[in-house]
């Protein structure tokens, strides 16, 4: 045990370096996401039966597993028997404030809930290892499909996808559609994508965005190529939404959801082009929390229930000035990030690793 | 003149990495620029290529001012940055097909280029590996070609034989005096000083972010020279190891 004193000093000083270093927002979100679930706890628990012990301690068990991202590659350097590598992972994830907050959620609502929540986020071998998935058409511009191919890989994109396909067998399953479902899940589908908008060079790492800045590319260039990226990956989900929509609630409603959509759209592809200029942040694929700047992530949130309000007040000129303040707002900040980044690109690239 | 560079600096805070370098290269040579770890080397070929942005100086590549005209300058250079600068959710193909229209070139003259690059670099078996997934030895491969694919009049190389094996390291000495020969410049750092000296026609070492010799190799043995600047770590007492 003190001959491992000293490695396990060092993994808890990595820790909470990294933890309380500067410009660590990343983890600060994922800690306050998680504290967010235990509110909720709170409020549901009174409604969920109590599960048997046995469920709490696999949900830990794999819990752990998946939060104790520390670093790996360090313990394994050094000569240590299988009982200290154990001993390593468990200081690890006992030093992960993470754990304790799972734990709590754990306790409080579900064993079950944070296992499912863990298995997706951390554990999924398709998520986190990168495996390939479908390549995407040929024929799409390189760029594009290079950008499809790292988001779908997102757990952002995937729960996109997934809610997506939940509102059409909503749709397939009640065919009185409640209007409120209408307009609220294109509002959840931008929200739970914002990620990808706000931080466009995250899935690139630093290497990446290196490459785009040794390519013959104007800066307006590099940022109207993530916007057509994004304007795919978000407009399928919605256009399926919208889809469903016509086909329940009728014309007028799906016109609605439309321009609903297509203002969501402008939104982040503006507000997503002028942040992942000026707050980016190293992006992981199985988080879908901001962990870039709170006041842009806030930002972001309240421009995209602008669009959900509007369609839900009923007044179509309201909706149609919120189109055109999106479009307006999409023109002027996409421009303006395009000439920013030149300027910029040392901080963008010193910002993703 | 391929590359001019005047008074380059670049500080990061306090710190000043390169403190004022001025090169010039001309076309049809192949010149290494040396020196030891943290020297500046890698901050200074970031600069000339336009990955960061000098302090204070002046950068003109091909004729074109690097600050007044970034894509001009990109159009006509080959980099095989440090990093590699590969995006991981590509394969090793689909780098040089996304690159090659990029630089004006039509898609059937890429298709022909990449694979004939990447045959000569023993790659081509394995160009459907997403970069993600390649070892460090194909990333780099992958990003040389990247590099050459538009033929270009001026190619930066920070350390491009380190994790090659010796036969693609053999092809990609060929290319690159072969490129030279026909008038392009080719600049290189490396710490691999045997292997610079039989490539390179000039040479530049520098130290504490400054150059501190230069002139042409075959006067005195680059090892003589670079010594005589660098001098080595010498006196401890290693008795006890072995």
């Amino acid at each position: 045990m003190a001959r491992l004193g000293p490695l396990l000093l060092s993994l808890v000083k990595i820790r909470w370096r990294t933890l309380l270093g500067r410009g660590n927002a990343e983890i600060t979100g994922e800690v306050l996401l998680l504290l967010g679930a235990a509110i909720l706890a709170e409020r549901v628990v009174a409604y969920l039966p109590q599960l048997p012990m046995p469920g709490v301690v696999a949900g830990l068990a794999v819990a752990w597993l998946g939060l104790s991202w520390g670093p790996e590659g360090v313990p394994g350097q050094f000569p240590l028997t299988r009982a200290d590598r154990m001993l390593v992972r468990l200081t690890e994830v006992a030093v992960n404030p993470l754990s304790w907050v799972v734990l709590y959620v754990s306790v409080r609502v579900s064993p079950w809930a944070p296992l499912v929540a863990v298995l997706a986020l951390f554990e999924w071998p398709v998520v986190k290892r990168g495996k390939r998935l479908s390549a995407g058409p040929s024929r799409w511009p390189a760029l594009l499909r290079k950008d499809v191919r790292a988001a779908v890989r997102l757990f952002d994109t995937m729960m996109a996808g997934g809610i997506a396909l939940m509102f059409v067998a909503y749709a397939v399953r009640e065919p009185k559609m409640a209007v409120e479902a209408a307009w609220i899940v294109p509002v959840v589908l931008a929200l739970s994508n914002s990620n990808l908008a706000l931080n466009a060079f995250g899935t690139d790492q630093g290497t990446g965005f290196d490459r785009y800045l040794l390519l013959p590319m104007t800066g307006a260039e590099i940022v109207r190529s993530k916007t057509q990226s994004l304007l795919v990956l978000l407009g399928a989900p919605m256009a399926l939404v919208s889809l469903a929509v016509f086909w329940r609630l009728g014309g007028a409603m799906g016109g609605t959801i439309v321009v609903e959509c297509l203002s969501l759209l402008l939104l982040l592809a503006g507000w997503g082009a002028w942040t992942s200029v000026h707050s980016p942040y190293p992006m992981r694929a199985y988080r879908f929390s901001d962990g870039g700047s709170v006041f842009y992530g806030l930002a972001a949130f309240a421009l995209c229930l602008a669009p959900g309000f509007a369609a839900a007040s009923g007044q179509w000129w309201v909706r149609f000035v919120v189109l055109g303040l999106a479009a307006a707002l999409a023109w002027q900040l996409t421009g303006a990030a395009g000439r920013r980044l030149e300027s910029r690109r040392e901080l963008i690239r010193a910002r993703l690793p | 003149m391929s590359i001019r560079a005047a008074g380059l600096v670049k500080r990061f805070g306090d710190f000043t990495a390169v403190a004022g370098v001025d090169l010039t290269v001309e076309p049809g040579s192949i010149h290494g620029f040396l020196g030891p770890n943290g020297s500046g080397k890698s901050t200074t070929v970031k600069m000339l290529t336009g990955l960061r942005i000098p302090t204070a100086g002046t950068v003109e590549i091909n004729g074109i001012s690097l600050a007044a005209d970034p894509v001009a300058v990109k159009r006509t250079i080959g980099v095989l940055p440090e990093d590699l600068a590969l995006f991981d959710a590509l394969t090793l193909w689909e780098h040089l097909t996304l690159a090659g229209p990029l630089y004006g070139l039509t898609a059937a003259e890429t298709e022909q280029r990449a694979g004939q690059l990447l045959r000569y670099l023993d790659l081509f078996d394995e160009r459907h590996t997403e970069a993600g997934q390649a070892s460090y030895g194909m990333r780099k491969k992958t990003a040389f070609a990247l590099a050459l694919l538009h033929n270009p009049k001026t190619l930066f190389l920070d350390e491009p034989f380190e994790g090659i094996d010796p036969s693609s390291a053999e092809n990609m000495r060929e290319l690159l005096v072969g490129l030279a020969a026909k008038g392009a410049a080719v600049f290189i750092t490396s710490h691999i000083l045997d292997v610079v000296e039989k490539l390179v026609g000039t040479y530049s070492i520098l130290s504490g972010g400054k150059v501190v010799a230069s002139g042409r190799t075959g006067d005195r043995p680059l090892k003589d020279v670079y010594f005589e600047h660098i001098p080595r770590p010498a006196g401890e007492d290693f008795t006890w190891l072995g």
